[in-house]
């Protein structure tokens, strides 16, 4: 049978049973999932899964498919045909760093870093933010397109830092590779 | 993503807690310099340390930045004189530590250790002219440190060698009066020393070590003082056991950053990644000290009971983090005590909670001995030489290394301050204790320890 991948996003109130509905769907309707990414967040439930499904599906069917395979669990799926070219490739070499902000939360202050990140090239593969007591504390995995992008990253944000009143730290990747992880250095890392 | 706690304690370390590879030193085979032609001998130093040393800096600033980590120092470590400068006198020996210390000059490092001998088991003739040539070899430059090893546990205590280095000693603080007798604080005389320590001034390159190498000291007391507040602030009752697992854990860390940036200098400058040394080094800096640890787990003033137990405790666990953090670790690795680099500790002394006779006791169970420790500038280079030799005992008796950085201040006695200045810091000149110089005057060698029998 020919097949050909998509990518569904889930979102719904958290309970057991999601992924359960969500695979069994993708099962019955001829599929196979092949990556599959999740997270609860404040009682919410999101999911992000590639799957092979036979050729010529419509993603609308699909979505229905889905949602409509447990009614009672409420789920908002959104279906796209998976295309494999990346519309970001970093240089060779582009290393991963953290991007650590630390400081008052306010409006805004999201968009403001994430703009500057954008402005700089450089891509935001994972996120991670935390607001307690007024303080916020937002930790980005960066992906800099290239050495050029970086300096620039890390020329910005002194005045980045002073504008939002915030501190923001940049780390190598693999110096929390090295410090969080017990294999040898020489395995984890490339120096 | 990892763990955000994970990242959020990396972060601290750097960011609030002095976390940083306070050494990087490259080692430094220099024994096809030998040359009966002292200009000869000298050029040949001058280029092969050039060479070898000439990109040192310039690829540690490459490595730092790309990690974001601080290297403090750079240094170089070489072959001990003594072995290779055979042959040369007085002034010769001079003329080489003269070269010595332009050659790091032009490689951008602030100190050049190797100006050394070993003589546990007996001296040449090249070694008595070195430990004579102490005094105005690091006197009179500003780069070059020395050692001499006069101990070892399988030879024994050589009591000859450590009456010549005490008068050498006490010649190179007179040499160095205006400064307090800084000069010393370039001289280390160790037992058992180690062949690939990285931290100065007793840094040597050893024998067995491969012709050029890269060894890297890391330190962060902050960092581990810092894990044991947040250890007592947020557990309730946290006992030693619990103390002491926090501390191996904070060493790995430290540990891990150390290989990571040792393993990467290396490679840019093509030559073998040697040992981590994980010892704890203090600086003057409030929030660097190892005293501040043992004060943030209950010791109030170092010196008091209980001190040599809680830096036993210490101790231990830096090191079984780091031997799980790196197959490499070596050098002294441990805790320093050196007292006027250590503000809490020079406090201790000045106030009298911390004698030199309690220091000896935490000696015996950290990585050194008697560091940084001012003494008064009249002390008889026989009593000099007790104090070294109690300390050897320690080391040969132990299997240990340890080691004294003494300094007889000129013209400064009991309670007076000895300032030295930036990472050297200051400390009161502490009392000694004499009446032993009948035992040393016997000389000769106090022989190896039975356990020295292993074969």
């Amino acid at each position: 049978m020919k097949t050909e991948a998509f990518v569904l996003a889930v979102t719904a109130r958290d309970r057991p049973g999601i992924i359960a509905a969500i695979t069994e769907a993708v099962f019955a309707l001829g599929g196979n999932v092949t990556e599959l990414s999740q997270t609860v967040m404040g009682g919410y439930f999101t999911l992000i899964l590639r799957a092979d499904l036979p050729a010529g599906l419509d993603p609308a069917r699909i979505k229905q498919a889905v949602e409509q395979a447990r009614p009672e669990l409420g789920l908002a799926v959104h279906v796209r045909r998976y295309r494999p070219e990346p519309l970001f490739q970093p240089a060779e070499g582009a290393q991963v760093h953290f991007l650590t902000v630390q400081g008052p939360d306010r409006p805004g202050l999201i968009a403001a870093v994430t703009r500057f990140l954008a402005g700089h090239d450089v891509n935001i593969e994972d996120l991670y933010t935390r607001s307690e007591a007024g303080n916020i504390t937002m930790i980005f995995q960066v992906h800099p397109r290239n050495a050029a992008a970086l300096e620039g990253l890390r020329t910005g944000l002194p005045a980045l830092a002073e504008r939002l009143g915030v501190d923001l730290h940049l780390l190598h990747r693999d110096i929390l590779r090295t410090t969080s992880e017990v294999g040898a250095i020489r395995r984890l890392v490339q120096p | 993503m990892m763990r955000i706690e994970d990242i959020l304690m990396t972060l601290r370390m750097f960011q609030d807690e002095n976390c940083d590879v306070r050494t990087v030193t490259l080692g430094v085979n220099l024994m096809d310099c030998a040359d009966p032609d002292l200009a000869a001998c000298c050029g040949k130093v001058r280029d092969k340390i050039h060479r070898l040393a000439g990109r040192l800096v310039t690829e540690g600033r490459a490595v730092s930045d790309r990690y974001g980590i601080p290297i403090v120092n750079y240094r170089i470590a070489v072959t001990p004189v003594a072995w290779w400068a055979a042959g040369h006198d007085h002034d010769g020996l001079v003329r080489i530590a003269r070269t010595l210390d332009q050659a790091a000059a032009d490689s951008g490092v602030d100190f050049i250790g190797g100006f050394s001998a070993l003589v546990e088991k007996g001296e040449t003739e090249a070694d008595r002219r070195l430990i004579a040539a102490l005094p105005e070899a690091l006197g009179d430059t500003l780069r070059v440190c020395g050692s001499v090893n006069v101990a070892s546990s399988r030879a024994g205590i050589n009591m000859d060698a450590i009456l010549a280095v005490s008068r050498s000693l006490l010649e190179l603080a007179r040499r160095t009066a205006e400064a307090d007798g800084f000069g010393c604080a370039k001289l280390v005389v160790f037992a058992n020393v180690p062949d690939d320590n990285p931290f100065m001034a007793g840094s040597l390159h050893g024998a067995g070590e491969p012709e050029c190498v890269i060894n890297v000291g890391v330190s962060g007391p902050g960092v581990v003082k810092r894990a044991v507040e947040r250890l007592r602030a947020h557990t309730a009752h946290p006992d030693l056991g619990e103390i002491a697992e926090e501390i191996k854990h904070t060493a790995f860390r430290v540990t891990r950053i150390g290989e990571l940036i040792g393993t990467a200098l290396a490679q840019r400058l093509g030559v073998p990644f040697g040992i981590v040394d994980l010892s704890l080094a203090p600086t003057p800096k409030i929030g660097d000290s190892v005293g501040e640890i043992l004060q943030a787990m209950g010791i109030e003033n170092i010196g008091a009971a209980g001190s040599t137990a809680a830096l036993a405790l210490l101790t231990d666990a830096v090191k079984k983090g780091g031997a799980f953090a790196s197959s490499s670790v070596g050098g002294l690795s441990g805790a320093f005590i050196p007292v006027s680099e250590d503000t809490v500790l020079a406090q201790a002394a000045a106030a009298g909670h911390l004698a030199i006779e309690k220091l000896e006791a935490m000696t015996a169970i950290c990585s050194v001995g008697l560091d940084m420790v001012c003494i008064p500038g009249d002390t008889a280079a026989e009593t000099l030489a007790g104090i070294i030799a109690d300390e050897c005992a320690i080391g040969v008796m132990n299997h240990k290394t340890t080691a004294c950085r003494l300094i007889p201040v000129p013209g400064k006695g009991p309670g007076e301050v000895a300032v030295f200045g930036g990472l050297f810091g200051e400390a009161p000149v502490m009392p000694v204790r004499a009446g032993g110089e009948g035992f040393i005057r016997l000389g000769g060698r106090i022989p190896a320890p039975i356990h020295a029998l292993r074969n």
